[in-house]
């Protein structure tokens, strides 16, 4: 005989009699709801870290460049450290080159590989002068990279957020439609804000600060689309305040980037 | 991440800080909604609903005071509303009112567990089958005082109502209970 709580042992003996599994994870469900009721969006999650005094949130703009430029300029007096250091980021490092189409702009972020994947960008977007800033950030959630594209113009915004698949991931329960013939999950009305709108200069162009990062401005949106769906190995999911038809339109022109070879070349001091 | 700064985070919108508490109250919440409504689907899902109210009360609650009453009062409640919407659509058997007396009863007693395996599962039968039969408050009632390990008062805020009901309903309960329990003795 267990000297045990009797009551309680009871009770418990009936809860695990019923369970069907041991372990009660309920937080993909809750997430997927929070979502799906417009009340927070998954992508957003990581960047709430960064949020600052008036909900401004810093996007890594080039911060990578930035740094590796840093440690080069630390370094340039030393010549074999600085040709070691050259040798190192040419050999490690691509460069993922964003076309963003009407503005005609190309934006490169570096990348050490450890995306895991060649990231997709979209070949259509709505006439007009849309500007783009790219971020990468480890997902809480699933502790995967994930590139972050974030569109914008005028009160217009669109966030494309990329990574790889989990094994065995499915789409969450939502209207099923199609993106290039593959099921993808589409959830639309809804609503709230999202830190999208791009501070640009007077001549219309991005302006990072100093550190490299670019601020977000907060954009308030109603009727939002938010789509999601899996290409080969990479799980896409759009969230904008486009049209549906605008979004699955681009989902469906989205294209790998071109990947280039990183190309450092450090002056002589 | 601790409860205290989990409710910091989430207070600032950090969902981080949702998900930390959903990973430290989901097991005692849904374990409970269940044993209140018979029905671990309703369950999951009635505590998944009360953890996105959380998300959306968290500044009003006071962090001086532990998350966890105040959620499993959500829970318990939100239970309780369920299963009498349910009820209504059940036809309760008087004949096995016996069943009640039994389980309460043996609930009531601060017994040991039976080492004989088959003993321990007729009991555990038994007293499941009694359980069900209650009504929502008085699965309630119960659920808060032996299975939450709340004492009255706090069960009783639980439920919204004075400590003297929340013991009328555990003493309705251990009534019915223990006359069910008889063939058993």
């Amino acid at each position: 005989m267990k000297n045990i709580n009797h009551s309680h042992w009871i009770l418990r003996k009936i809860v695990e009699d019923q369970s069907p599994e041991k372990t009660i994870t309920l937080w993909p469900q809750i997430e997927t709801r929070l979502a799906s009721e417009g009340k927070i969006h998954p992508i957003e999650t990581p960047i709430r870290d960064l949020k600052g005094k008036f909900s401004l949130k810093k996007a890594a703009y080039y911060t990578t460049i930035v740094l590796l430029l840093t440690v080069v300029g630390s370094l340039s007096l030393v010549p074999s450290v600085r040709a070691q250091v050259s040798d190192w980021i040419t050999g490690q490092a691509n460069v993922f080159s964003f076309f963003t189409p009407h503005s005609q702009v190309q934006v490169g972020l570096f990348s050490d590989g450890s995306l895991g994947f060649v990231p997709l960008s979209p070949m259509y977007l709505p006439k007009g002068d849309w500007v783009m800033v790219p971020d990468t950030y480890t997902e809480e959630v699933t502790k995967l990279k994930t590139l972050k594209l974030t569109y914008n113009k005028d009160n217009q915004f669109l966030i494309l957020s990329e990574r790889e698949i989990l094994s065995d991931e499915s789409l969450p329960i939502g209207e099923i439609i199609k993106v290039k013939n593959q099921p993808a999950v589409l959830f639309t009305g809804l609503s709230g804000e999202v830190d999208a709108s791009i501070d640009l200069s007077d001549n219309g162009e991005v302006q990072p600060e100093p550190s490299g990062l670019v601020n977000l401005g907060p954009v308030q949106y109603s009727n939002g689309v938010w789509l999601i769906w899996q290409s080969g190995d990479i799980r896409l999911e759009i969230l904008s305040n486009l049209t549906a038809k605008q979004v699955l339109k681009i989902a469906n022109s989205m294209h790998p980037v071109e990947v280039l070879p990183a190309q450092m070349e450090i002056p002589e001091p | 991440m601790d409860e205290g700064k989990a409710i910091a985070r989430l207070k600032k919108g950090d969902i981080a800080g949702l998900k930390t508490l959903v990973e430290l109250f989901q097991t005692d919440a849904v374990q409970a909604a269940y044993l209140v409504t018979c029905d671990w689907s309703l369950a999951e899902d009635i505590v998944q609903t009360a953890f996105l109210r959380a998300f959306e009360k968290i500044k009003g609650f006071d962090e001086t005071r532990p998350f966890r009453p105040w959620f499993l009062r959500m829970v318990v409640n939100d239970a309780i509303k369920v299963s009498m919407r349910q009820s209504r659509f059940v036809e309760l058997n008087e004949d096995r009112d016996e069943e009640y007396t039994f389980a309460l009863q043996k609930l009531a007693e601060n017994q040991r567990e039976p080492e004989d395996l088959l003993v321990q599962e007729e009991l555990v039968l038994a007293m499941r089958k009694a359980l069900f039969h209650l009504s929502p408050s008085q699965r309630a009632a119960i659920v808060m005082h032996y299975f939450l390990n709340l004492s009255t008062e706090d069960s009783a805020n639980q439920l919204n109502c004075a400590p003297g009901t929340v013991r009328w309903r555990l003493s309705v309960a251990r009534n019915r209970l223990r006359k069910s329990l008889d063939p058993f003795k």
